[in-house]
């Protein structure tokens, strides 16, 4: 009876009827071009604030951090939208994108000066709000710099995603016993002999993940294997968390890993013009040693072939086969890369009976041009051994075909074809005229 | 047992019946309709002055600094400031908002010149690492009067006074017309190197040396410094931080009080004369003399404590033999000479005039200067009637580790008679160490 009359005592009489905005929310004016813009692409589809006018409690409070100049928060926005917003929606569609992404972006002119260690580019908090810090700095715009703060929220994304879908517990335990709470006091060098991306992934399988993930669609493929190639002790690892994050991405949320890692090195290729994720760049490093080309493999078929390419090729074959009894036939030309500058053109064929499988070579010069991918390649004199002498057997008729090709051409390294499945994104590569995109070779890369 | 039961619940019911009636307001308004009133204030007040306000602000680092700025009501605000040649050419656009905090807050929230002495980028504009000038981009109301309002830095407590623009003054600062008038006023000083004014002091005339230092470093950067000798031999020396305004040098926060009398302002008087003003408006023409005022040896302990040579740093002034010496202290931290490798450091004299001792101390990090280890050492000295002193060890090296990098700069003083003299390079003055046995040996270092 007690009871009842102490819950009766407490039943609210009236609803309130509070008139908020006369509570002097902090919301500023809202009215420049930059302002409808920004409501019409980020806060009407996809209900995201954007915050680039100073809040104290946006930030770090206990910190000095300046706010953007005007000039740069639409650049930084659209690079936020192209490389990140719209990739996933393409990829995952328009209902994860509105329901999943972060919902409040904050911009900064300055970087966050942490009380020591470096200042901070990018960071996140609860699950729905990614800060980018460093707009005003001179270089915030180079193509470098767009990639690291690309870098940060994709890192932070990943966070967001494992609070929706728990980490595979596979990737728990492959660095399990080479996590260090003091991160921070070791090299590179040192945690990428162990097999992390970074130092800051060595702190904890949580880091590590995100890490991985984003330095595999920032970085790329090529510099991931990279990575883990050069690391003797790390490269299992490193593999092995490759394939939990592609696993990770498939099981829990239907995401071909491999589509979201050719968009956005694609847009980081041609839009920003990143240098690293380039098949120039790498030619420059040496990291591929060969490109088999057969045009009698399907995926020629597939992909098609420029006719100019086709004809110095089969003019090679035919004049080959037509040169001695033996009916050589040309089987495949292989490039090898054996520096970044030193190319031998190789002709493996075949006599039309069947038998050995002999290797011709042809020595060149190549220059490659990293940040654009120019390519020019020039004949040098034959040095001797038995697979010049072999390539000797059919000089004038590769000087008549193959040669000129190469020679005449000014050409632009890439990753073509375009349309090559994601799977196999920057495994395939060639060249195109410069200026001429049909006029071009390609083939398989090898190591 | 019953019986305690019946008396909790008629303890509780009596508790709950304490309930308050209803809320009675230590105002007439609710809070919300007060901030409201507030907001509607601050803001009606800047957008208000229709030809803009004129505001000036010290920073706790560095020294003071001049603003014009005109508020819009569409929270936009056009600056011009001293702070460089650009921003006093210049007009700025960027935006502002009024609202609600531990008060009513101005906050100045997109990039403007006043940004520059918040930003923790070194690279901007001088400021230290992390903490800039330590000024504010958020300012609370204080109060205001017809022509002015004041307001007070939210985290470092500076205020920033704005007095209204006159349209004449606007003109001038929107059309570029400022660095013109702040130039003008720094020519005067390097043209008229040893500027001073007369003060009359028991009846004798003594020269007030006037310094007005425009640079815009940490420490001593933007202050004007007064300093005279007087009769009885003893130095008087004070200073103050400075903004340029329209027409005026503004000597900022309490002003600068010198010999009881407090000085506000400089500006130019009838025929081109500059002229500082105390607060009773009587005025005092500066003038020029060929020598310098006071001897910079009679400053040490009153104007000038500290002698500093920062991290690789070798000013002009410096001739080649005097920058081996250093260079030995700065180009042996990286490499590990000391036995240690470090990547930040200077070396600093600290003068101990009471008991005529003079103090070198060697920094050394390896966090970039966040945090080190000192190696001391000290001298005894004699200065003669021309200001030549000679230097006898008192403590030999203790603690630290770069003492093995400071051996050369501890033979300069022990073998050298020295002399100290100014040393002026732009808008910066430094203090020159001239060995007076071997004069080709000169070395500059920072005077704070």
């Amino acid at each position: 009876m007690l009871l009842f009359v102490l819950f009766a005592g407490c039943k609210k009489e009236e609803s309130l009827n509070v008139d908020i905005p006369s509570l002097n929310p902090d919301e500023p004016l809202a009215n420049t071009p930059l302002d409808h813009w920004l409501t019409a692409t980020f806060l009407d589809p996809y209900n995201m604030d954007v915050i680039y006018r100073y809040n104290r409690y946006a930030g770090d409070a206990s910190r000095n951090i300046t706010p953007p100049k005007l000039e740069t928060v639409q650049p930084m926005m659209q690079i936020v939208l192209d490389g990140f917003i719209k990739i996933y929606e393409r990829i995952v569609g328009v209902t994860f994108a509105k329901a999943y992404l972060p919902k409040e972006w904050v911009l900064f002119g300055s970087y966050s000066y942490p009380t020591s260690g470096s200042p901070v580019a990018g960071d996140a908090a609860g699950g729905r709000r990614i800060r980018l810090y460093g707009l005003n700095n001179g270089d915030a715009f180079q193509s470098d710099k767009i990639a690291e703060k690309l870098q940060v929220v994709h890192h932070e994304f990943t966070h967001i995603l494992n609070q929706l879908v728990a980490m595979p517990t596979d990737f728990e335990s492959i660095s399990k016993k080479d996590y260090s709470a003091t991160w921070s006091t070791l090299s590179s060098d040192s945690t990428h002999k162990l097999g992390f991306v970074t130092s800051y992934a060595s702190g904890s399988h949580g880091e590590d993940f995100a890490e991985t993930t984003s330095y595999l669609l920032i970085k790329g493929q090529p510099w991931y294997d990279n990575w883990a190639n050069t690391s003797a002790l790390g490269k299992a690892n490193l593999i092995a968390k490759e394939q939990s994050v592609i696993a990770y991405f498939q099981n829990g949320f239907g995401i071909d890993f491999k589509v979201l890692q050719k968009e956005m090195q694609t847009y980081l290729k041609d839009v920003i013009k990143v240098d690293g994720v380039s098949f120039g760049y790498w030619l420059n490093q040496n990291l591929y040693k060969t490109m088999n080309i057969n045009l009698e493999d399907a995926m020629y078929l597939t992909y098609g072939i420029s006719d100019e390419f086709k004809k110095a090729y089969d003019d090679f074959n035919t004049q080959m086969q037509a040169k001695y009894t033996a009916h050589y036939h040309l089987d495949y030309l292989q490039l090898l890369f054996n520096s970044k500058t030193d190319l031998v053109v190789r002709g493996y064929f075949t006599a039309e009976s069947g038998g050995t499988q002999y290797a011709g070579d042809y020595a060149f010069k190549m220059a490659v041009d990293p940040a654009t991918g120019k390519t020019t390649f020039t004949k040098v004199a034959q040095p001797e051994g038995t697979t010049y002498s072999n390539g000797n057997l059919f000089l004038d008729a590769f000087e008549k075909t193959i040669q000129p090709y190469l020679t005449g051409h000014e050409f632009i390294a890439d990753w073509i074809p375009e349309e090559v499945p994601a799977q196999e994104y920057t495994t395939i590569a060639g060249f195109y005229v410069n200026g001429d995109t049909n006029n071009k070779f390609y083939g398989t890369l090898g190591h | 047992m019953k019986k305690l039961l019946v008396l909790i619940g008629v303890i509780m019911v009596a508790i709950s019946s304490c309930k308050k009636a209803e809320y009675i307001a230590k105002f007439d308004e609710k809070p919300q309709q007060r901030a409201g009133e507030q907001i509607k204030l601050v803001k009606d007040i800047l957008i208000g002055a229709k030809d803009g306000w004129i505001a000036t602000m010290t920073t706790d680092l560095g020294g003071g600094y001049g603003f014009y700025m005109q508020f819009d009501s569409l929270e936009n605000v056009v600056s011009v400031a001293d702070l460089n040649s650009t921003s006093q050419h210049e007009p700025l656009s960027s935006m502002y908002r009024i609202k609600q905090d531990m008060g009513t807050d101005l906050v100045f929230d997109t990039y403007t010149y006043l940004s520059m002495l918040n930003d923790p980028n070194p690279d901007v504009f001088g400021g230290k690492i992390r903490d800039g000038f330590k000024s504010d981009i958020e300012f609370v109301y204080d109060h205001s009067t017809d022509d002015s309002i004041v307001f007070i830095g939210v985290r470092y407590r500076n205020y920033l006074n704005m007095v209204k623009a006159t349209a004449a003054q606007k003109t001038v600062y929107l059309n570029g017309g400022f660095k013109d008038d702040v130039d003008k006023f720094k020519k005067f000083f390097t043209d008229n190197k040893n500027a001073y004014f007369n003060l009359k002091i028991d009846g004798e005339d003594v020269k007030v040396e006037t310094v007005v230092n425009s640079a815009n470093s940490l420490d001593v950067g933007k202050q004007v410094s007064l300093a005279a000798l007087f009769p009885d031999g003893n130095v008087l020396s004070q200073s103050a931080k400075f903004a340029y305004t329209l027409g005026n040098i503004n000597l900022l926060d309490s002003a600068l009080t010198f010999n009881d009398i407090t000085f506000t302002h400089f500006a130019w008087a009838e025929g081109n004369k500059l002229t500082l003003y105390d607060n009773a408006n009587k005025s005092y023409v500066i003038q020029n003399s060929d020598v310098p005022i006071i001897p910079l040896y009679k400053l040490w302990g009153s104007k000038y404590n500290e002698m500093l040579s920062p991290y690789k740093q070798i000013f002009p002034g410096t001739s080649q033999s005097g920058a081996d010496i250093l260079n030995f202290f700065h180009q042996n931290m990286e490499n590990g000479y000391t036995g240690y490798k470090f990547n930040s450091a200077y070396l600093k004299f600290v003068w101990n005039v009471v008991n005529k001792r003079l103090v070198l101390n060697g920094f050394s990090s390896q966090n970039g200067g966040g945090s080190g280890w000192i190696t001391s050492c000290s001298y005894d000295y004699t200065v003669d009637e021309q200001g030549v002193y000679t230097f006898t060890q008192h403590d030999t090296f203790s603690g630290g580790y770069v003492q093995k990098a400071m051996v050369k700069i501890n033979d300069f003083m022990l073998n050298n008679k020295i002399k100290f003299a100014y040393y002026a390079d732009g808008e910066t003055v430094y203090v020159q160490m001239i060995s007076v046995d071997d004069p080709t040996i000169t070395m500059t270092f920072q005077l704070s």
